[in-house]
């Protein structure tokens, strides 16, 4: 536990498990509603935000969080009214990924905060960063406790659900702004590229052996952060990019479950 | 009271006019059939009820007000078309029938008397015993029982059924119909079924509504001529015999 006596060390430890969690329990609604490409966008659709903080010479988070939680506001309403979700974020997320490069282009040396964000490094997660991520992790995870049955609900027959009594609508909405926001706080620390590993992975592992979703909003967390421990520990051990070095274990952790369960079967 | 009062109701899809000057008035604990050929708005019809699907224009009234409203209000029992469809969905059979309990459900769950009624409920479809499997390890006919009990555990005034027997053996039609006329006379329930089947119509049914874009009936009264189940309704001429098939002796 050498490594947890650096401060930084501490705060990536603090911030990932933070961010893991609160991915994680956004994930078993995001895999369950079948939206996982909607997840993976929105990660995107960050950079525009990123590219605009650049230009302007300003922290981030606040433009950020701006433009992908109207974004995200914005293609649920037209989801709600019918339009073709994966067609609207394909659209959303290549807007996006264009308006951000446009953007810091006309920023001097660009280039090396732009691969900052899209591969993160949970090593420069500071206390401000670890305040604003407890309040969404705790945020996200009473939403989850309170409503954690109105929303797979609404994913096994939204119909149904109207007509037993869910406000679909302000359900929906708050699970977007808290999907939103914990996306952008995720950013910093694993990138945009892989924040959506984060939030699909530890689900699937979960749905390898628990067969009932109350269970998964437990054990989805779960594996997410061991996950992350173990990433981090392996990352300052053997001085690997903790980002990718904890999703190639959850998709190593994955593949060799998968393998072994259809060989059981 | 009606129970259900439509007036010129009015549905388009795009260009496509599904529903067209709709007036009908339902009683209260009665059994409707709502018979029809596929794409005749059946299911429509059912849905603007439920206030599922929008209207271009009209009014439908439940027990005197809005449907919206009486809706937000009070629970209608719903089982929806091709509910049995198979779906891995990590989901016990006893959370599907809490579904219809959801207005009572505590900040963190249910409380134990939502469980008895669902247990309940699961009891009168004869599945109180699959309560803890996965609703996907179920056949189709199990998982429709169990829809079934979804949409009759909240003690609806009104049940609305969009052609439940799919995936039903005979002999579990059967003890469906029966269940049918068990939640009318002991429940009171006023009940609409869309069907094809009409032997079930035949037997079972107090009232038919014929359906295909607009009623069938000339006076509107919902009594549907034997003559109308001909060219205008099905394509071809359909002759109604009385017999005891599913009333059984």
């Amino acid at each position: 536990m050498d490594f947890l006596t650096y401060p930084f060390m501490l705060r990536a430890l603090i911030g990932g498990l933070l961010v893991g969690t609160s991915l994680a329990l956004i994930g078993v609604v995001v895999v369950m509603r079948k939206m996982s490409f909607f997840g993976s966008g929105l990660s995107h659709i960050a950079f525009a935000g990123i590219g605009l903080s650049l230009l302007l010479g300003i922290n981030p988070f606040l433009p950020t969080w701006g433009i992908v939680v109207t974004a995200t506001l914005v293609l649920g309403y037209f989801n709600r009214k019918g339009y073709n979700e994966d067609m609207m974020m394909g659209i959303m997320f290549a807007v996006s990924m264009a308006l951000g490069m446009f953007l810091s282009s006309f920023s001097r040396n660009y280039s090396g905060p732009i691969m900052d964000y899209l591969f993160g490094d949970v090593l420069s997660i500071t206390n401000t960063d670890i305040f604003y991520s407890s309040i969404c992790t705790i945020s996200v995870a009473i939403f989850m406790a309170t409503k954690k049955e109105e929303l797979i609900y609404m994913s096994y027959d939204e119909d149904f659900s109207k007509i037993a009594g869910i406000n679909i609508d302000a359900v929906y909405y708050t699970f977007l702004f808290l999907m939103a926001t914990t996306i952008v706080l995720a950013v910093k620390a694993v990138g945009i590229i892989l924040v959506s590993a984060f939030i699909i992975i530890p689900v699937a592992i979960s749905l390898i052996f628990v067969h009932n979703y109350k269970l998964l909003f437990i054990v989805a967390p779960i594996v997410s952060t061991v996950s992350i421990f173990f990433g981090l520990w392996l990352s300052f051990v053997y001085n690997l990019p903790s980002g990718p070095t904890i999703i190639i274990i959850l998709g190593a952790v994955f593949f060799t479950l998968s393998i072994l369960k259809i060989k059981g079967e | 009271m009606d129970c259900i009062k439509i007036e010129n109701l009015n549905v388009v899809f795009g260009n496509k006019r599904i529903l067209e000057n709709i007036n009908i008035n339902l009683s209260e604990k009665r059994i409707y059939s709502i018979v029809g050929p596929n794409g005749g708005g059946k299911t429509t019809l059912v849905k603007s009820i439920l206030n599922l699907t929008p209207i271009k224009n009209g009014k439908i009234e439940i027990f005197g007000k809005p449907n919206y409203v009486y809706i937000k209000e009070n629970y209608i029992g719903y089982l929806p078309q091709n509910s049995q469809e198979f779906k891995k969905f990590p989901i016990k059979v006893i959370d599907i029938v809490l579904m219809g309990l959801i207005r009572e459900k505590k900040v963190f769950g249910y409380g134990k008397e939502c469980i008895e009624r669902a247990i309940n409920a699961l009891k009168v479809v004869g599945m109180k015993e699959n309560k803890n499997k996965l609703i996907y390890q179920l056949s189709g006919g199990q998982r429709q029982r169990v829809m079934i009990a979804r949409a009759i555990v909240g003690n609806p005034r009104i049940l609305i059924l969009d052609e439940p027997t799919t995936g039903l053996d005979t002999k579990s039609q059967k003890q469906f119909f029966d269940l049918l006329e068990k939640f009318k006379e002991e429940l009171n329930m006023t009940i609409l079924i869309v069907t094809h089947d009409l032997g079930f119509v035949n037997s079972y049914t107090d009232e038919v509504i014929c359906i295909n874009k607009t009623i069938g009936s000339k006076k509107h009264n919902l009594k549907c001529p034997p003559e109308f189940f001909s060219s205008s309704l099905y394509g071809y001429d359909i002759k109604m015999v009385e017999h005891n098939h599913h009333k059984g002796d």
